[in-house]
């Protein structure tokens, strides 16, 4: 039976202690990200990205399939977020139905498909006939809160990181070139949006949670397992590189003022900022690896730049 | 063969491990014994819920059988009647395939069996016994029988085949064929040739999970 995790008085009095005097059990700030760790595996589309005792994994995978018939021109993009025990036995097997699963399939389809990441019109062969269906696999490995965020940047990096096979297209015949007999080409990205999680913490009493008059809430970026179980309110932002907010959801929880919430997008746009370039850095290490002799081999003249 | 594995990789479940082979790369969590559903519940015995997830798309048939195959395999390994009405939750998800999943399952499903059989011991369930599973391929042309064959090897191949193995007796002597899942082409002296091909072949993997094991349960005891 999935039984949720329960934190006993003690141990939740003492979290929310520490919080009011400003301290958090790991150690962290209240606006400090965990390190975000991010592994490819051999195949294209094949990453792993540990955040503290988070792991997820993603996996994407291609093939070739008929377009909606309302859009013809757009191939086909789905995203899988089932949690399976693995990462805790709170998690039921095959069971979408809880609140947190499916909060989070919602936020990474809000800000990833929906906000069109990815470049779908690229998908397409023949108009009306033949497409790309792209299908990003998350994989939740092991479970210590903030699964929004690291799936968020695992389907992200798993996208810029995989390559379709090479196809030509003779009239309705289409010819797809295995990899090792075509260089492979990656999929079009439109932008790279990624998720930032604030907990809140409310340190009055009940009366505090409803009217939330005074805005003396506790705010901490990326929360544990144990702070998730504890907080009163959430906030999930997501934004670009472009300064762009992709999406804000909050689903009910404590009261805040506009001004929090800008506070909020502004601390979120400095950790994506510092994120977005760590994964660009890890995805061109990654190719330089993969594509050893390149830079040997390209007959491209040495330009002044 | 050469197999590289990690034991208790994850914190949120009782016992996991990480297998690799080759390509093929499988995690395995388990978690127990925990309390089952109503419909699970054994009288006696442990329940066993057993979950085999894809790397790509979602589970289909292909992956029921192969929990159905890994079920086989590990009942009779579990002193299930210490544990009466309870659940283990058994969970293998497979992070890279190494062979066409349109075809081939054998490298999967062996390496799931080690998988969960060190996931298992990590967790402390009570065993009977120990085991160890190698895909075994008969290919073409040379009739040659190749041990862990590669996704290549496979493309080749007449006939494929999983064995398993029980081992007593700290891992000297085989007790008993768990599983021999053949499937393709072949005669019955090429599958006596790969039986004892293959006794030989597992004694050196469960010498060398055992040394995994070793080395990873031992800086954990207190002396």
């Amino acid at each position: 039976m999935a039984k949720d995790i329960e934190i006993s008085a003690s141990e939740s009095k003492f979290i929310l202690e520490a919080l009011r005097q400003n301290y958090r059990l790991d150690g962290r700030s209240f606006d400090q990200f965990r390190d975000v760790k991010i592994t490819f595996g051999k195949e294209y589309g094949d990453v792993s990205v540990e955040m503290g005792n988070t792991k997820v994994h993603c996996r994407i995978s291609c093939q070739i399939a008929q377009p909606y018939e309302d859009r013809p021109f757009e191939g086909l993009f789905v995203i899988s977020t089932e949690i399976s025990p693995m990462a805790g036995s709170q998690f039921e097997n095959g069971n979408i139905t809880g609140e947190d699963e499916i909060l989070c399939s919602r936020i990474i389809e809000k800000s990833v498909r929906r906000s069109g990441a990815l470049d779908v019109e690229g998908l397409c062969i023949v108009a009306g006939s033949k497409c790309w269906a792209v299908r990003a696999d998350v994989h939740f490995l092991d479970c210590d809160g903030g699964f929004i965020d690291a799936s968020c940047i695992a389907v992200m990096t798993a996208l810029m990181h995989f390559k379709k096979p090479d196809i030509t297209v003779h009239g309705e015949q289409i010819i797809v070139h295995p990899v090792n007999e075509r260089e492979p080409v990656p999929l079009g990205i439109l932008h790279i949006p990624i998720c930032v999680t604030f907990s809140f913490f409310n340190p009055q009493d009940t009366e505090e949670n409803i009217k939330g008059e005074t805005n003396s809430e506790i705010s901490i970026i990326d929360a544990t397992l144990k702070e998730e179980l504890l907080r009163d309110g959430v906030l999930t932002v997501t934004l670009n590189k472009n300064r762009e907010v992709v999406q804000v959801s909050k689903a009910g929880g404590l009261p805040m003022d506009a001004l929090t919430l800008m506070k909020c997008c502004h601390e979120a746009y400095a950790i994506i900022e510092k994120l977005t370039d760590q994964i660009l850095q890890l995805l061109k290490e990654d190719s330089e690896k993969r594509n050893k002799y390149a830079a040997m081999l390209t007959s491209e003249n040495a330009r002044e730049s | 063969m050469s197999i590289q594995a990690e034991i208790g990789m994850l914190d949120h479940v009782d016992g996991s491990s990480q297998f690799i082979s080759q390509d093929t790369k499988i995690i395995c969590s388990v978690t127990g014994p925990i309390e089952p559903k109503a419909r699970q519940e054994l009288p006696t015995q442990l329940a066993l819920e057993i979950i085999v997830r894809p790397a790509k798309g979602v589970a289909t048939t292909r992956e029921k059988v192969l929990e159905d195959k890994l079920r086989a395999v590990l009942t009779p390994l579990i002193t299930r009647y210490c544990y009466p009405r309870q659940l283990c939750q058994i969970t293998c998800q497979i992070l890279e395939s190494g062979e066409d999943e349109s075809e081939f399952s054998l490298r999967e499903l062996s390496c799931c069996i080690n998988a969960a059989f060190l996931g298992l011991v990590d967790a402390g369930i009570a065993m009977n016994s120990m085991c160890a599973s190698i895909p075994i391929a008969i290919v073409k042309d040379s009739n040659e029988i190749i041990v862990n064959p590669t996704a290549e090897q496979l493309r080749i191949s007449l006939s494929v085949h999983t064995l398993a193995l029980e081992f007593v007796d700290g891992g000297k002597v085989v007790k008993n064929v768990l599983l021999l899942d053949s499937n393709g082409d072949f005669s019955e002296d090429q599958l006596f040739n790969l039986l004892e091909l293959g006794e030989k072949k597992c004694q050196e993997l469960v010498r060398r999970l055992r040394e995994i094991i070793q080395d990873n349960i031992s800086p954990r005891l207190v002396a």
